[in-house]
């Protein structure tokens, strides 16, 4: 008896050492943290500001970021079970973002999302779902483009999230 | 003293004293009154044996938790082995120590992963071209009314293969410096078909080399880098 009690304590101890199974790590990140592709001697890097994220106003030229992604999971290669891009588009539906995984020369591994478009002006969330696994010395990158705006007001980036498995 | 070797020992003792008192008692008549030595010997004899039992008592008691502690050891034991392995590998074993980082592969050995992974999908592709998809992405790559990015517009388009809804670009760029910027717009430029890609890139000849998913096929996996190492070249 006085066995089966201590055998039932030490696997009580061990469950609650153990603890809780361990979900992914969740990252948000201001919009701020988003580079344009183009410095501003190129029509493309112009009329970008910094500020409640990153945003823009022009009604010829797109702008392109790039949008780092940092990992926890260092040189990991377990991947990204979601990610969403907080936005406004002020060019109706026509902003989109693609997420890609890269090796660490910047060459693209198979498996990143493609471009996915806002679905609409305003308030918009962009959603990803599974990204496959990444390279152990790549990264990750999310690549926005903001199109010509067709209203007043301008575009946004306003934050991104992502999931590290 | 080794609590095994012990436990037997005084479980044998613990039997003899029993089966003596035992054989005494069967011997000896009813009616037969106890001497005051017998009295006293059979005293003794209780004495011996509840001393004797809780010896095995604490004694057993000590092996459960010895096997508890055991059982708790045995239960680490792969991460002493991953230690072990850590040592080999030549990274500091103990507990809190990095697992050991993965091999780094050189660009040369990343090209020849992705020179793998373009032939799995040039089968996939298959022979019957798609030439309604191939029009599509041509006239994306050429449409003077996209925005005129800076570098694209001037690289060559060496192909544009498409079927099976995977449609494969190779182009070059003269000026080497542009390829990386150049792989950029492409993905700008072909957004819309672009329901997934890969990409690689030799940054020495210029020469970029893509696979578009233009509708829902799927890429097989990425070659392991062990799978491009040849033994008699050393990696």
């Amino acid at each position: 008896m006085k066995k089966i009690a201590m055998c039932a304590a030490f696997g009580l101890f061990a469950a609650l050492a153990a603890g809780p199974a361990q979900a992914g790590t969740t990252h948000t990140t201001g919009g701020e943290a988003c580079q344009s592709v183009y410095d501003t001697s190129y029509t493309y890097g112009k009329y970008i500001f910094y500020g409640n994220g990153v945003h823009a106003f022009d009604k010829v030229d797109a702008k392109f970021f790039s949008c780092p992604m940092a990992r926890v999971n260092g040189l990991s290669a377990t991947g990204l079970s979601s990610a969403y891009v907080d936005v406004y588009d002020a060019s109706n539906g026509s902003m989109w973002c693609s997420l890609t995984a890269t090796d660490e020369f910047g060459n693209q591994l198979p498996g990143g999302s493609g471009a996915k478009y806002s679905g609409g002006g305003g308030q918009r969330e962009i959603s990803f779902g599974n990204i496959a696994s990444s390279d152990p010395w790549g990264t990750y990158n999310m690549f926005c483009t903001m199109m010509p705006t067709v209203t007043a007001y301008n575009s946004y980036i306003y934050s991104y999230q992502w999931v590290e498995r | 003293m080794n609590m095994r070797s012990w436990l037997p020992a005084s479980c044998a003792v613990l039997a003899l004293v029993l089966g003596g008192a035992a054989l005494w008692s069967s011997h000896a008549p009813a009616s037969k009154r106890l001497s005051s030595a017998d009295k006293n010997e059979l005293e003794d004899l209780r004495a011996r044996l509840s001393h004797l039992q809780n010896r095995v008592n604490s004694n057993e008691q000590a092996v459960g938790t010895l096997a508890l502690a055991r059982a708790a050891a045995q239960g680490t034991a792969p991460s002493a082995a991953a230690s072990a392995d850590n040592a080999a590998d030549g990274a500091a074993p103990g507990e809190g120590t990095e697992p050991p980082r993965p091999p780094r592969p050189t660009r040369e050995q990343q090209i020849a992963r992705f020179e793998r992974h373009f032939s799995e999908l040039d089968a996939m592709r298959g022979a019957a071209p798609d030439v309604d998809s191939e029009r599509k992405m041509r006239t994306l790559l050429t449409d003077p009314s996209s925005q005129k990015l800076t570098v694209l517009p001037k690289a060559t388009i060496d192909r544009v293969s498409c079927g099976n809804q995977l449609c494969r670009v190779d182009m070059s760029f003269k000026d080497v410096s542009n390829v990386r910027l150049g792989q950029t717009e492409l993905q700008i430029q072909l957004a819309s078909m672009n329901h997934g890609a890969t990409i690689y890139v030799d940054d020495d000849t210029g020469q970029l080399h893509a696979y578009f998913n233009t509708g829902t096929a799927e890429f097989p996996p990425f070659p392991a880098l062990a799978d491009v190492i040849s033994p008699d070249k050393g990696g």
